[in-house]
């Protein structure tokens, strides 16, 4: 016979039945799949395939000796304060630096209505936690942020698709949708992810009208705004629907994200929500129960690398070197690519979107494409009507520009292969 | 904009936590806060990590400050699989994610496990995070090992608990340490019965006399006998309080179908942990950096534990119990059930002492005559000052009451 506590029993390790985790899952998972994102990144880290698939801004550029500098700084003069834990809300005098960059004519952003979060990402989880419930309705472009998607998966929310152009957001096509009483709209208006496109200011207009008619909030995701190559930015919907309410403040329907992932690096993982204070507040309290807050050196390091005007340079050679990229990949496309295909021309961001004619599955495309040596995001899974299947996504800012045109050229071959040949 | 009906329901069982009050009330330089699990940051290892992150940033700062894998880069979880190994235990880089501090493994844990209204069992007191986090799910709590080891555990198994939380070595609260006799017992039932059991363990290193324990996820995969980890325990690690709590690195280990779930969910929240901070703590704790510190931590922290015990033994009224923990950061202290331990943080502010008060430690309302101390955060003598304030304001209270 065994001892109560002897570890070693054969009886116990006969039944000591491994975990069935099947039936032990919260409900909430049942909505979860794997990511084709992560899928797709796995196959792409053979170092012979031209990737245009990855979200990425370009390694090459990260300001290193800066953010060095930042962390030398940060550690010798505050080293006792930036590796302690610090509040929820964020460090002080990066939520300053956050309000002033934002705060404008016409609107005054304080720090009380920012909250920094663990990259946008964790924004966007923070407001799902914070608005929606489970079936709620919310209206997204189509095509729409695949991240956006994945975060707020487990609420199996009822998408409803809002038709987009080369000025993004059909406005004119939102107002019959917003009958359905949607819980939230949800939008990236700059250079979006995957369309390419963005927001026309007269849109804007007409868009933050809807809001105040139908009381309805909206989620402005906006990681790509400062990334503009040419004219000036335009102004944040967050702006445009508090002067539409004759406020000075961010107190209107609108919840703006944004993030330092794009213009400066995206391995610090610091992103913000600006919001009215009822908002903040609420998502500070989910934000505690989530990661109590969000690394207080990489925080510190932000504010050491944003001040003093570096973060306006650096944004600024951003916009140089990844325009020149976007114009070597465009002149690609046109020399490479067949006529029945076309594609968006962003003024900005990291990506654009190409649609090719409908027999083709892109999906599909992908498989042949990875063995040919290049790789893109099929668009299927950014469309939530279902559609998408003839378009992908391409990113030009991490595709050095020596390699471009062999990327392009060996996708080329492949979308006129694909149009000559008809699968099936 | 009318927010407050636009909130989800579970925004509405939020609640402004004390726990960030505290940490506000703690930019007060006047205030010693006995309140917060926070290292003393004269304790924090500034110039090592300093070092670590010229030596990140000039190898390789491209890969730094990119995006990474969402389970956490290749190094630092094949250096805590290494540390976590045993004899009886092999733990493979593939069972562990990297998490924002081990607050977000708790996170993550709740949301792959838990629906509204599961009956979840845990120590009472426990701990405060945890409840925090778990509090929108309305959960049924089941308080265990409350009374010694008088549970039947063939009895709380029914009706079946969807998950247990527990923090093994010097809880927080209580500073306890769950002997080996009821993890060998607990480890089985969970097998038996098909129930996880979420191992919290930020303290287990920081044992300042004392035999080492194996942990709850050794017992069981000691059980399993396979070599590898059992998987009905899920453990919670931390660099928190062994290096820096401001990196926000922390780690779960899990049973591979959970992973893939607990990454899927990981992934949705924040794609992947600061890949920077991942790289420094990594840099900074190998080559035996992190051993050496925690041995020098212990010193410290021993001391200041010993500081604390003999100042609540000097000054505190014989009517006042608390208990003497081998490890960790913590002291629970029972007042006479008739005294409000909320009452007496209200006076003890005025006297620029602050703890938290047992009510928000407990489930089923219970507790409101304990308080936790920590010892973590000051010298000696600083203690010693803020248990002889604190003891005249119980004091005070006492004689009112009498």
């Amino acid at each position: 016979m065994c001892g109560k506590n002897d570890l070693f029993c054969p009886w116990y390790k006969r039944n000591h039945a491994a975990m069935q985790w099947d039936t032990r899952f919260a409900a909430r998972t049942a909505y979860m799949k794997r990511s084709t994102i992560r899928e797709i990144l796995k196959l792409t880290a053979r170092p012979d395939v031209i990737s245009f698939a990855g979200g990425l801004p370009a390694p090459e550029f990260f300001p290193v000796e800066r953010v060095q500098e930042a962390v030398d700084l940060a550690l010798s003069e505050r080293g006792q304060v930036a590796l302690q834990y610090s509040t929820t809300e964020g460090m002080p005098e990066l939520r300053e630096l956050i309000a002033a960059r934002l705060s404008d004519a016409r609107l005054t952003i304080s720090p009380d209505n920012i909250l920094i979060t663990t990259g946008s990402q964790q924004g966007l989880d923070l407001i799902g936690r914070v608005l929606v419930d489970e079936g709620d309705r919310v209206v997204v472009e189509n095509p729409t942020y695949l991240g956006m998607l994945m975060a707020w998966r487990p609420y199996a929310l009822r998408y409803i698709p809002a038709p987009t152009d080369t000025d993004g957001l059909n406005v004119d096509a939102l107002e019959p949708l917003l009958q359905q009483k949607p819980k939230l709209i949800y939008v990236v208006p700059n250079y979006q992810n995957p369309g390419g496109f963005t927001l026309s200011v007269e849109r804007r207009e007409r868009l933050v009208q809807l809001l105040a008619r139908y009381e309805v909030p909206l989620v402005e995701d906006n990681p790509y705004g400062e990334l503009c190559f040419s004219g000036s930015p335009r102004p944040s919907i967050l702006s445009i629907d508090a002067n539409n309410l004759g406020i000075s403040t961010p107190d209107g329907h609108v919840i703006y994200v944004g993030t330092f992932s794009k213009v400066l690096s995206p391995g610090l993982r610091i992103g913000y929500v600006v919001a009215t204070e009822q908002v903040i507040d609420k998502l500070v309290q989910a934000k505690q129960s989530a990661d109590l807050h969000s690394s207080t050196l990489d925080q510190f390091i932000t504010y050491e690398v944003a001040r003093d005007g570096f973060l306006d340079r650096h944004i600024a050679h951003l916009c140089e070197v990844y325009r020149e990229r976007r114009d070597v990949m465009l002149a690609a496309m046109e020399r490479y690519f067949p006529a029945e295909v076309s594609w968006s021309k962003p003024d900005g961001g990291l990506f654009l979107l190409v649609t090719a004619p409908a027999q083709v599955d892109t999906t599909e495309l992908l498989a042949e494409a990875i063995k040919r040596g290049v790789a893109f995001v099929p668009g299927a899974d950014f469309h939530i009507d279902g559609g998408g299947q003839n378009t992908f996504r391409l990113n030009f800012s991490n595709a050095r520009p020596d390699l471009v045109e062999a990327g392009i050229q060996r996708l080329g071959d492949l979308l006129k292969e694909a149009l000559a040949h008809p699968v099936k | 904009m009318d927010w407050d009906s636009l909130l989800s329901e579970r925004a509405r069982r939020l609640e402004p936590s004390r726990l960030s009050a505290i940490m506000q009330s703690r930019r007060s330089t006047d205030v010693i806060s006995l309140a917060g699990g926070a290292p003393d940051p004269e304790l924090l290892p500034v110039e090592r990590i300093r070092a670590a992150a010229d030596v990140v940033l000039s190898e390789r700062g491209g890969e730094a400050l990119s995006y990474g894998n969402g389970q956490g880069i290749a190094e630092l979880r094949e250096f805590i699989a290494q540390r976590m190994s045993t004899e009886f235990m092999r733990v493979d880089p593939d069972n562990i994610i990297i998490t924002s501090g081990s607050q977000q493994g708790i996170d993550l844990v709740g949301r792959a496990l838990l629906n509204d209204g599961d009956r979840v069992l845990v120590r009472n007191p426990t701990y405060m995070g945890m409840l925090n986090a778990w509090r929108g799910y309305r959960l049924d709590w089941q308080p265990i090992y409350c009374g010694g080891e008088t549970d039947d555990l063939d009895q709380v198994m029914q009706p079946r608990p969807k998950l247990m939380y527990f923090v093994t070595d010097f809880e927080n609260p209580t500073g306890e340490v769950f002997p080996p006799e009821r993890r060998a017992s607990l480890v089985k039932a969970l097998a038996q019965y098909q129930v996880p059991a979420l191992e919290d363990d930020p303290y287990g290193q920081l044992r300042y006399d004392g035999e080492p324990v194996p942990t709850l996820l050794e017992f069981d995969a000691q059980q399993a006998g396979s070599g590898a980890i059992g998987g009905h325990v899920i453990y919670a690690g931390s660099f928190s309080k062994v290096l820096s709590p401001g990196l926000r690195v922390g780690w779960l280990v899990a049973d591979k179908p959970l992973v893939t779930r607990l990454m899927q969910i990981k992934q949705g929240a924040n794609l992947c942990s600061s890949i920077f901070d991942q790289f420094v703590a990594y840099e900074a704790s190998r080559d035996g950096f992190l051993d050496e510190n925690i041995a020098w931590l212990r010193t410290r922290y021993a001391e200041r534990r010993d500081a604390m015990i003999a100042a609540l033994e000097r000054y505190f009224p014989p009517e006042v119990t608390f208990t003497r923990p081998e490890g960790g950061f913590f002291i629970l202290v029972t007042l006479p059930e008739s005294m409000d331990s909320v009452e007496l943080l209200k006076r003890a502010v005025q006297r620029d002492v602050v703890f938290i008060p047992g009510e928000s430690l407990h489930i089923q309302g219970a507790g409101s005559n304990t308080l936790r101390l920590s010892f973590s955060r000051y010298k000696p003598e600083i203690l010693e000052q803020a248990i002889e304030r604190l003891a005249e304001v119980i004091k005070e209270m006492l004689a009112e009451h009498i």
